[in-house]
């Protein structure tokens, strides 16, 4: 079943009680809130994602709810709840959905051990997946964006999650975080309508989330392989530059952005040795969107990530 | 007298498991199980650490083969270096001097 088959009265009434069990690609996800608004924008955001009814057993247990019976009515605020944890700062009420959204990066970010971390986001074609390891501010959620628009494959846009065992690439294709001026850049690249409402007064600015679709969905317990890594820079009026990137510092550059690297050791060392011996690795500075793109479809047509696969 | 200027001395790695390496076009990363660091060395500190990771070596027959790698004379200049690389790995909590 998926999150739209269930009517809006079944599923406001779960949310207020047990929950609904979000399978969210490689996590589960138990959700509450008594926040009709928040409701209407999960049935809005994960409609196509599946839902589990018959089961107990999710990674993260979460619940968007206000901190007294009395913030109800007086300064609306809601907090996150994650277990018997209460990690953020209590938001406005309109904010509730991105604070539902930070607290799954969060339980991801820190409740997960059996998988690889690293901060970048993954998109892909057929079956092999371009990694964007980036810090926030450099354009990864609107390149994400762009190409998931040109028909690649959203894998994840805040973690690239890796198996020990084989080295492949997991999907959680939930939400596309967009800030700002990437809003509109999104818009006027036809993304209008997959776009949610806009979320004002956020520490980030103004937010808005690109709804996932298409394949990003139907093959979302598909594993892809690691084929490119690519170092994004967005510098405005740059002319597009693609540089090749030492294996040695590329390895170093993933370490920098691992979550759970030093928790993971050997096999952590391994996993990434694995992603920088299949890829191929570039830095890729740019300011024009549709050029950027059309290098990134080149780039990913033209490795071969099955020689190490093959040899192995 | 500093450890690592004492010829006598026996380097070994720290721990008993292996380190592990990899060598990407001359550059060297290595894991080392036992803090769980990663780092990366160049050529001339990774030929040290190989010496080293072998078994044990002393700064002399880490010169040595130091010398014979880069092909360069086994002179006080790489004598000098070869303390350095070994003070830096020491540092690192890579190698420890063996007990006599």
């Amino acid at each position: 079943m998926i999150l739209k088959d269930l009517p809006s009265e079944t599923l406001s009434s779960l949310l207020k009680g047990p929950g609904i069990n979000l399978d969210i690609g490689s996590f589960r996800a138990n959700l509450r809130t008594d926040v009709d608004q928040l409701a209407q924008q999960v049935a809005e955001l994960y409609a196509e994602f599946p839902v589990e009814t018959e089961t107990e057993i999710c990674d993260f247990f979460v619940r968007i709810a206000p901190p007294s019976p009395l913030r109800r009515y007086v300064r609306q605020n809601v907090c996150a709840y994650i277990d018997d944890l209460d990690p953020f700062e209590p938001m406005p009420r309109d904010l509730a959905y991105p604070l539902l959204e930070s607290a799954l990066n969060w339980c991801v970010a820190s409740q997960i051990s059996r998988y690889l971390l690293l901060h970048a986001a993954v998109m892909g074609r057929g079956d092999r997946a371009a990694i964007f390891p980036a810090p926030s501010g450099t354009g990864k959620s609107t390149l994400s964006a762009l190409l998931s628009l040109a028909g690649w494959r959203l894998l994840s846009d805040e973690f690239a999650i890796l198996r020990g065992s084989d080295g492949r690439l997991q999907a959680s294709p939930r939400p596309i975080s967009l800030k700002n001026e990437s809003i509109r850049i999104i818009a006027d690249a036809g993304g209008a309508e997959r776009l949610s409402r806009r979320y004002d007064g956020t520490i980030k600015g103004s937010l808005s989330y690109l709804r996932s679709q298409g394949e990003s969905l139907t093959a979302l317990n598909e594993t892809c392989l690691p084929a490119l890594v690519i170092f994004p820079a967005f510098k405005r009026g740059a002319a597009l530059k693609v540089q090749p990137v030492e294996k040695s510092e590329a390895f170093m550059r993933l370490i920098d952005n691992a979550v759970n690297y030093l928790l993971l050791g050997q096999t952590a060392f391994e996993t990434l040795t694995r992603v920088v011996e299949r890829c191929d690795i570039y830095h890729l500075e740019y300011s024009d969107n549709e050029e950027a793109i059309a290098t990134l479809d080149e780039l990913l047509a033209a490795a071969k990530p099955e020689r190490e696969a093959l040899a192995s | 007298m500093r450890k690592f200027d004492d010829p006598k001395t026996h380097w070994r790695v720290c721990g008993r498991d292996k380190l592990l390496w990899r060598d990407w076009d001359g550059d060297m990363v290595i894991y080392h199980p036992l803090s769980g660091d990663t780092q990366l060395l160049d050529v001339a500190v990774a030929e040290v650490l190989k010496v080293i990771d072998e078994g044990q070596a002393t700064r002399d027959e880490a010169r040595a083969q130091l010398a014979r790698f880069l092909e360069v004379d086994n002179d006080s200049e790489l004598d000098k270096a070869v303390s350095q690389i070994l003070g830096k790995l020491d540092d690192l909590g890579i190698i420890e001097p063996a007990p006599e």
